[in-house]
């Protein structure tokens, strides 16, 4: 018997949030307690309270006990994300317990929490719970402001939870570099089966949310800071692999299509990256990709190219004004166009669709022609879903990715060069625009990041003529600007 | 000193103290919040207090109507405004304090 309990698989409740039982080899430990911990604002709160949601929902009745926020606030913040919590509370399948202390509450003495586990006791028998979410544990322990007692209280609550086999998340608001707080949940931490550490980074445009799971007794796990957001209805976490995340020594330079492109991103692109190119409409962000699947495919290597926005002949057509005909490497099987309107499948079918065509096809390069279209896959949380899974699967396999992404001009432009928030992963970032000069619009290009290279801080002017792009006053002249053409002009 | 002289006459003389105690029966901090409850009552309101007695073990309902999560809990209902002092009532200056009931802080 008890060597039959050693062995067995350690039991898991999905929390059924997004990409986050992948990550988690399964869900939460069940009948024991997971701490999440991150700073304000961080999502923990929804974290737990999505746990709750999603079981409800699933037929698993569950108790948020809140020791922050009002109720009322609770209910509201969940109608942002079209979580109803009312019609659940009135099912009987989630209870939400307001636990806020009077701040005039006077202590004399000792005490403790048998009060609590009575309320929950009784709402858990009431409801048939096995899931509860103590949201805010940090203002609780506040209370006790005695560290002994504090512990003593903890433990029964820990005990209390083991005793009726509860699934449970505790959160607790963490500053970071604050090494009081952290000493003082080392204890927590301690007992927690599972600990998950929520992270807001300020990044370079704009700031990516993570995930790290610390620790999980007895199971195994992703071990990386995985990206996450919260909207539009609830958590998405990026499961994606161990090995796209860290990032990986840089391949060998790849040419960005000309020598002038190459110059300014101080060696072309790299093999196995993923790069993204943004720009309002008519900037030539096509042309400029298109501008490397041409060179990539007269040095024989094989590129698929994704579009969202038109159809083949539309686009391989358009591509002539500039120059740029694609129909040789086409009918070398050397390109392979496949178009489809995004609003046409999920994102889950789109991913299959483009894995599979990855895996037969096997292209040294992907091309996706936009990224922003991916959207009318039903929301940019399932557009941030599909760049990051694409990009993923990519980087595992050294392949290649350019993504275009349109932005719309003023104000969204800094969030629609941070690619849906997948910045986090872009290794080369170039922004093509139009500024007014002398009267005159022109197009400008700019290397915002490239990763691993001392590449251009300029503004470059970018010329799209009936032979190609041109930089002008970037080194060579062009005719003599397509370095990896091999004898086949 | 009679410390009930203290204070508004009114107050001190016709207010009955409404009060209500949550506590976990059989627990050592209940059985103390409840004898230095009754002490405070004896000696300062002359016993001009209504002891309500609730325990949290069979009646958590009352408790989460009225928000409170530890025992001993102790709650001032009238004469207003509501006050809720947690703890075993040991420290009967705090206590006294808590209730309005003058002491060494005066009220």
């Amino acid at each position: 018997m008890m060597v039959k309990g050693e062995i067995q698989q350690l039991a898991k409740a999905a929390s059924r949030i997004s990409g986050f039982d992948e990550v988690m080899y399964g869900g939460l430990p069940e009948g024991r307690t997971t701490l999440i911990e991150g700073g304000p604002g961080t999502g923990k709160s929804i974290f737990g309270l999505e746990f709750l949601y999603r079981g409800a929902l699933a037929g698993q009745a569950g108790i948020f006990i809140a020791f922050e926020e009002r109720a009322s606030a609770v209910r509201r913040n969940a109608l942002t994300l079209g979580w109803d919590l009312v019609a659940l509370e009135k099912a009987g399948k989630l209870a939400i317990i307001e636990a806020r202390l009077d701040p005039a509450t006077v202590v004399s003495g000792d005490f403790n929490l048998r009060a609590l586990l009575a309320i929950i006791e009784g709402q858990s028998k009431a409801i048939g719970a096995r899931r509860i979410v103590f949201d805010a544990l940090d203002v609780l322990m506040r209370l006790f402001d005695n560290a002994a007692r504090e512990r003593r209280e903890i433990h029964a609550l820990h005990e209390w939870l083991l005793d009726h086999e509860m699934t449970a998340i505790l959160t607790v608001k963490a500053a970071e570099g604050n090494s009081g707080h952290l000493s003082r949940y080392e204890f927590l931490e301690f007992m927690a089966d599972c600990v998950i550490r929520l992270l807001q980074r300020p990044g370079e445009w704009v700031s990516t949310r993570e995930l790290q799971i610390i620790k999980y007794r007895g199971s195994d796990f992703g071990r990386n800071a995985y990206p996450f957001v919260i909207e539009p209805d609830g958590i998405s976490i990026i499961p994606i692999s161990e090995f796209a995340l860290q990032h990986q020594a840089l391949g060998p330079h790849v040419s960005a299509g000309t020598r002038q492109l190459d110059a300014v991103l101080a060696g072309g692109f790299r093999r196995g990256s993923s790069i993204l190119i943004v720009g309002a409409s008519g900037t030539g962000k096509t042309t400029m990709a298109n501008t490397f699947v041409r060179a990539a495919c007269d040095r024989g290597e094989k590129v698929l190219y994704l579009g969202f926005e038109e159809s083949e002949k539309a686009m391989v057509g358009a591509m002539l004004s500039p120059g740029i005909d694609l129909h040789p490497a086409i009918k070398a099987g050397l390109l392979k166009v496949i178009t489809a309107m995004p609003e046409a499948h999920g994102t889950e079918k789109h991913l299959v669709r483009t894995f599979r065509t990855i895996g037969e096809f096997e292209p040294a390069h992907v091309v996706v022609d936009a990224i922003s279209a991916f959207e009318r896959m039903g929301s940019p949380r399932a557009a941030f879903e599909f760049a990051m899974r694409l990009a993923g699967w990519c980087k595992d396999r050294g392949i290649t990715l350019v993504m275009t992404n349109q932005s719309s001009g003023g104000e969204g432009e800094r969030v629609a060069i941070s690619g849906l928030g997948i910045s986090s992963i872009i290794d080369a970032l170039v922004w093509l625009r139009f500024v007014e000069e002398d009267g005159k619009l022109k197009r400008k290009l700019l290397v915002i990041k490239s990763r691993g290279s001392n590449h251009s801080t300029q503004y470059h002017d970018f010329k799209i003529t009936d032979h190609g792009v041109e930089l002008p006053g970037e080194t060579t002249p062009t005719g003599q600007d397509r370095p990896d053409r091999r004898g086949d002009e | 000193m009679n410390r009930t002289e203290n204070g508004t006459p009114e107050m001190q003389k016709e207010q009955v103290y409404l009060l209500r105690l949550y506590i976990a029966a059989g627990e050592q901090n209940s059985k103390l919040a409840r004898d230095n409850l009754d002490r405070i009552c004896q000696e300062y309101l002359n016993g001009r207090c209504n002891i309500e007695e609730v325990d949290v073990l069979t009646d958590f309902e009352s408790a989460l109507a009225d928000r409170v999560f530890v025992t001993p809990t102790l709650i001032l209902v009238t004469p207003e405004p509501r006050v809720t002092v947690i703890g075993n009532l040991g420290d009967k200056e705090r206590v006294m304090l808590a209730l309005r009931l003058g002491g060494k802080y005066g009220s």
